[in-house]
């Protein structure tokens, strides 16, 4: 039923009220007040907030942990190496020609340097020489590719040793016939433990497997590959054609400076010959893994919210009936409804901005001990962490009015009976 | 020339021909035609068995429902014309309301619990404090001012609920079974100290079971079946 509002008839009864801000004022107290004397409650309640900007705050530091160590291993591992390849197919000249290497060294910036060409043999295990040249059947005969490097090569693409050593001038002007082996061609050829009684044969020739390599910074194909010194690829096969390419180790700063001037020092009439290669291209791996992050963190954002807004309703809701007589004396003591679902909200809000504040210190621990474990650098999103509380109040707010409208619109008569 | 004469001041709060009928099949006819008054200073006890209309009356009488027929009057003016809001606001600063389960906070103090009393009745926070501790003193728990709910006794917590009902300075108190939870002597204190607000100007209307109390009373009206059977004057 509808009353019509009878304004003379309400200003005679009323008693003068206080302002807005003063009753704005009391509810957020009242409603404080409320939340410490039912810490317990108030702690389950916002426990869903808690874990859930935890999680939020522990995704975007992870994000951004991630982020930074994944560029700057990108960083690193770009700016490190420049390669240089030959892109004149059958030139007249060599493209490294003798003290091309010594004066690439000289470059301020550059700590190594060496070259490489493919050569157009295969080397084969020592076993095929004795291998039964009557047999009726076609055997499989391992082979892998051989290239032809300067010494300095394998120092300046950072190899790393399984075996033995790599190559040296030494090995190329005393010790004659000598390979390395990348871990991959070793383990096609059979070769296992070089102890300088190894062999592999290329074109006919044994050579003695003087090391084998199990990694390299910059170009993983090399791992398949059986290394030969350059001169004795000179003397053997003649000087490379094509398809030589230059590696140089420099300083980080000085890797596009390099990059600019070896190609003029070397060929300074075309300098076009020599094209750097960029192995890994940052400007178009570095968004996608971090688009990627970015979907998980909108993700986790998402449930995030929705489990914090499911969690908080959820415990406010059920906590009515329990409270169900203080919202009748509240009624009975001349609190609107809206007064009523004001107190609710806010004492909603109240937990999520608290739960977030909790939640934040949560996920920060997080970060940096899964930071740590991984010997990353923590890196903490700083927009994250300043909106987790608002978000927090604003999750909290939202989770609150479906209680609040519930509580505001139970019958005082009811609620006192219960 | 004929001398003015005063016209005699208003009841503090009547109820003319009140009925009250829940919806339902069959509806439930709780009140019939009911009529009574408080005077201010005067103590009305609402006296019946369970289910006689009592405490649907009180609710009534409190604004906390509405007659489906009648009228509740403050003062002389009919609150059957106030919307929810000024009804609301009537509430918080002409009634006051003394519950048989006290009804306190349990995470408050007694002055805090008092105070709770004052926060809709537009008193400035300043002055709650002050006014809470002049309602306790007047039940006599000045010195309990501090005490959480559950250090109270009985009769302890239900003259804080009436210190809450009274710090607003009401026109009409209305209590349920006041002593309906309370050993003798404490229903005997706290009688006392509902028959010592009668010189203050406030209407006491009181449902009780307990014969002391109606006894008490300046008059006591007997209901049956929502509808007054009997209304005498005490002594």
């Amino acid at each position: 039923m509808r009353h019509r509002r009878d304004r003379p008839a309400a200003r005679s009864l009323r008693r003068s009220g206080g302002g807005r801000a003063a009753a704005a004022r009391d509810i957020v107290t009242e409603a404080a007040l409320s939340l410490l004397g039912r810490s317990g409650r108030a702690a389950a309640t916002a426990l869903s907030v808690v874990i859930g900007v935890a999680a939020f705050v522990t995704a975007s530091g992870l994000t951004a942990t991630a982020g930074a160590s994944v560029n700057a291993r990108f960083e690193s591992f770009a700016a490190a190496e420049v390669t240089l390849a030959d892109s004149t197919p059958n030139a007249s000249t060599p493209a490294f020609g003798p003290g091309a290497l010594a004066a690439v060294r000289g470059l301020p910036g550059v700590r190594g340097a060496g070259d490489l060409w493919s050569v157009p043999v295969r080397a084969t295990a020592a076993a095929t020489l004795f291998a039964a040249s009557d047999s009726p059947y076609v055997q499989y005969v391992p082979s892998v590719s051989v290239v032809a490097a300067s010494p300095g090569l394998l120092s300046a693409d950072h190899a790393s040793y399984k075996f033995g050593a790599g190559l040296t001038t030494v090995d190329a002007h005393v010790h004659g016939d000598v390979v390395v082996l990348g871990a991959t061609a070793a383990a096609d050829l059979g070769v296992r433990s070089p102890d300088g009684q190894e062999a592999v044969i290329v074109d006919g020739l044994p050579f003695v497997v003087i090391g084998v390599f199990k990694g390299v910074q910059s170009d993983p194909s090399l791992l398949t590959d059986a290394i030969v010194p350059d001169s004795t690829a000179r003397r053997l096969w003649g000087p490379p054609h094509s398809g030589s390419q230059l590696d140089i180790a420099v300083d980080p700063p000085a890797a596009s400076q390099v990059e600019h001037e070896v190609p003029l020092l070397l060929h300074p009439e075309d300098p076009t010959r020599l094209q750097g290669i960029t192995l890994a291209q940052p400007p178009i791996v570095q968004p996608a893994v971090t688009s990627d992050l970015t979907s998980l963190l909108t993700v986790v954002t998402l449930a995030m919210l929705a489990i914090s807004i499911a969690g908080i309703a959820v415990t406010m809701y059920s906590s009515i009936s329990e409270r169900a007589f203080e919202v009748g004396l509240r009624r009975a003591l001349g609190a609107t409804r809206l007064n009523v679902a004001a107190q609710f909200i806010v004492e909603s809000l109240l937990v999520g901005a608290g739960g977030a504040v909790v939640g934040i210190a949560l996920g920060v621990c997080a970060v940096v001990v899964i930071a740590k474990a991984h010997a990353w650098l923590p890196v903490l999103d700083a927009s994250a962490i300043a909106v987790a509380p608002a978000l927090g109040a604003g999750v909290g707010a939202l989770a609150g009015l479906l209680p609040a409208f519930r509580a505001s619109h139970l019958d005082p008569v009811e609620a006192l009976r219960r | 020339m004929a001398e003015a004469v005063d016209p005699a001041p208003a009841p503090a709060l009547e109820a003319v021909a009140v009925s009250k009928t829940y919806p339902g099949s069959p509806p439930v006819h709780a009140l019939h035609e009911v009529t009574l008054s408080a005077q201010a200073g005067q103590h009305v006890a609402l006296v019946g068995r369970s289910g006689s209309g009592k405490s649907t009356l009180l609710n009534l009488l409190g604004l906390l429902d509405r007659p489906s027929s009648g009228e509740i009057r403050l003062a002389g003016t009919d609150t059957g014309t106030l919307g929810d809001r000024d009804r609301t606001a009537v509430r918080a600063g002409r009634v006051g309301f003394v519950f048989q389960a006290f009804h306190l906070l349990d995470y408050r103090t007694a002055a805090e619990n008092v105070e709770v009393g004052l926060l809709h009745a537009g008193v400035p926070r300043r002055e709650r404090r002050a006014r809470a501790l002049e309602a306790l003193d007047a039940v006599g728990l000045s010195n309990r001012a501090h005490a959480a709910p559950a250090t109270l006794s009985g009769g302890e917590k239900q003259r804080v609920a009436i210190a809450r009902a009274i710090v607003t300075r009401p026109t009409v108190l209305l209590s349920d079974e006041p002593t309906g939870n309370l050993d003798s002597i404490s229903a005997e204190n706290v009688l006392a100290i509902l028959d010592s607000l009668k010189p203050t100007g406030v209407a006491l209307v009181t449902v009780t079971h307990d014969p002391q109390v109606a006894a008490a009373a300046d008059l006591t009206v007997a209901l049956a079946d929502g509808r007054v059977i009997d209304a005498a004057v005490e002594g």
